[in-house]
């Protein structure tokens, strides 16, 4: 079985369907360039505002292996979970279960 | 033509598919999903209690069908709630990492078979006839709410343990490392490491006993019946047995920090 479409029909459905995509197109780069605006903003805010400080550990008498690669590898690394050890919440009550009225009740009350 | 007709529907796919796409589904928003359904429930709640005040004082027709409507409202309302609240916790879990997948999956079970069961609820308040029938159906929910609670505080126990498991390890990775580099300093001989290796000790008993207090939060939270009525006191008690396991944790890592003050200083 053959659709047959007629041409007048077929121009305006390309016409519109071109304008879209246009429009589409230009919506996509126009907040595509200004939300990355933004995150770099934010991003440079966010490192003039919160340096973060680090307590200077000072050694008076380093040892052998007061440089040693490894070593301060392991320490940066456990900064780094000390951190995240701090900043972790364990309790998180906004996901508790939520508190609902269980009682449907049509008597009346005293 | 035709060849152009299925260029731009293919097109048009395409960019429908990328959008939708890119509003990927994850823990943030469906949590968003269970607050605004939240708030729906609260004022079809309000709404139901209105209703039902007046058909208490009036007793029509008119004020008992105005209680059933608002009261099938609130009733829909309050099992959406509750299906996007255990879609949240899914979510949560599944993006949680420490748990093992065999574990989760048998979570996730549970979680899709309760989902499932507030579905045919809806599906039972829809059909019901009165309001007689809406507040049987209100009882049912009830009884199913207390196994989602119970459900709920075990979901979250093995969010937080997890959580807890995902630290240890990390610890353990560095305890690990610091043990061969402490051998390696005693072969050398060139530097002490009998204080360093006493806070090792140190920094593992507290990882020992961080592990205990998980056991235990996660023990209590298994003990936890539906039939039980104060639920939240076992899982607060869980909470804090987990915050003590967390403490060790914090301790072992600061035990750590002690071993590279030993080693990064002269003897």
């Amino acid at each position: 079985m053959r659709i047959k479409i007629s041409k007048k029909f077929l121009i305006i459905f390309s016409s519109i369907f071109g304008a879209t995509l246009i429009a589409l197109l230009i919506i996509a780069i126009l907040f595509g360039f200004k939300q990355t605006k933004i995150d770099l903003l934010e991003k440079n805010i966010e490192e003039l505002v919160t340096p973060t400080p680090e307590a200077i550990q000072e050694i008076s008498n380093p040892s052998p292996y007061a440089d040693d690669l490894i070593i301060l590898k392991i320490e940066k690394d456990l900064k780094e979970i000390d951190k995240q050890l701090q900043e972790t919440d364990l309790k998180e009550a906004s996901l508790n279960p939520p508190l609902l009225d269980m009682d449907i009740k049509f008597e009346m009350e005293d | 033509m035709k060849k152009l007709l299925i260029f731009f529907v293919t097109i048009l796919f395409f960019f429908t598919f990328s959008f939708a796409y890119a509003q990927e589904f994850n823990f943030k928003k469906a949590y968003e999903d269970y607050l605004f359904n939240f708030n729906k429930y609260r004022e079809s709640h309000d709404e139901y209690v209105t209703a039902k005040e007046a058909y208490l004082s009036y007793k029509t027709l008119t004020s008992k069908n105005t209680a059933k409507e608002k009261t099938a409202k609130m009733l829909l309302n309050e099992d959406e709630v509750i299906h996007t609240y255990l879609a949240a916790i899914r979510l949560k879990l599944s993006e949680t990492t420490g748990i093992s997948n065999y574990e989760k999956s048998i979570i996730y079970l549970k979680l899709d078979e309760n989902i499932a069961l507030y579905s045919t609820h809806q599906n039972s308040i829809n059909a019901a006839d009165n309001l007689e029938d809406l507040i049987k159906l209100a009882q049912e929910n009830k009884e199913s709410y207390k196994i989602t609670e119970t459900l709920s505080y075990q979901t979250l126990g093995s969010i937080f343990a997890s959580k807890e498991i995902n630290f240890r390890n990390k610890i353990n990775k560095q305890v690990t490392l610091l043990k061969e580099k402490l051998g390696e300093i005693r072969q050398k001989g060139d530097k002490q490491t009998i204080k360093a290796e006493r806070w090792l000790i140190e920094a593992e008993s507290r990882l020992l006993k961080s592990q205990e207090k998980e056991f235990e939060a996660q023990q209590t939270l298994s003990q936890i019946k539906t039939t039980d009525k104060y639920k939240n006191k076992d899982y607060n008690e869980a909470q804090y047995l987990f915050e003590q396991s967390h403490q060790y944790l914090k301790e072992s890592s600061n035990q750590l920090q002690e071993v590279m003050r030993e080693i990064k200083t002269a003897d």
